[in-house]
């Protein structure tokens, strides 16, 4: 699976540890989500797309 | 983050134990006691309770020890992150696959390396969720 969490960061000039903090995790987790090594858990995928008001779909997509 | 506010003493000590350093202090403990377990082999102690007593104990202590680490797990998963959790889970199936071919080819090689102990298998298995850990850790969930 990819996502764009990594642009969409960049857009908000968030580093990744501002957004690990905004989502409650830690920088490692979004670090890993970013480079692929893991896919967040549906609550945390909603979270994200909360946090960037936005769909699921328009974050995460099939490879 | 503009926010400027710093962590309490409580968020500090929660930020020094991280799943990191716990398994790297665990990989080291496994390496520890499979070294001390293989230059200080225990002798094997016969039991003075009838076999029949023996199955039932194991059997009690097993479900009974199943259901603490089933509650333990469930604590984990609400306690740490997803995506520690699942390293963490990875890491023990590797441990447990691990240490069911080091026992079998420890039995092929058991003239050169004597007879495997308890010990022995728990100080694999306990290195081997370590390993399994940090290959997970560097190759990521995905791989």
């Amino acid at each position: 699976m990819k996502n764009r969490l990594k642009v969409l960061r960049a857009e908000r000039d968030w580093s990744q540890a501002d957004l690990a903090e905004r989502l409650k995790v830690s920088r490692q987790s979004v670090n890993a989500i970013e480079t692929g090594k893991y896919d967040p858990s549906l609550p945390l995928a909603f979270r994200i797309a909360d946090l960037f008001e936005m769909a699921i779909e328009e974050i995460f997509h099939r490879d | 983050m503009t926010g400027g506010h710093s962590p309490g003493i409580w968020q500090r000590v929660c930020r020094l134990f991280k799943p990191d350093w716990m398994f790297g202090f665990i990989l080291l403990v496994g390496m520890g006691l499979l070294a001390v377990s293989i230059f200080d082999p225990n002798e094997v102690r016969p039991g003075n309770v009838t076999p029949l007593t023996k199955i039932i104990g194991a059997a009690l202590l097993v479900l009974a020890l199943s259901y603490v680490a089933t509650y333990a797990a469930a604590l984990d998963r609400r306690k740490i992150e997803d995506y520690f959790f699942q390293m963490m889970a990875n890491g023990a199936i590797v441990a447990v696959i691990t240490a069911i071919f080091a026992n079998m080819v420890w039995l092929i090689f058991e003239q050169q390396l004597g007879t495997m102990s308890a010990d022995n298998l728990v100080a694999i298995l306990i290195s081997a969720w370590g390993s399994g850990y940090f290959f997970y850790r560097l190759r990521g969930l995905n791989s």
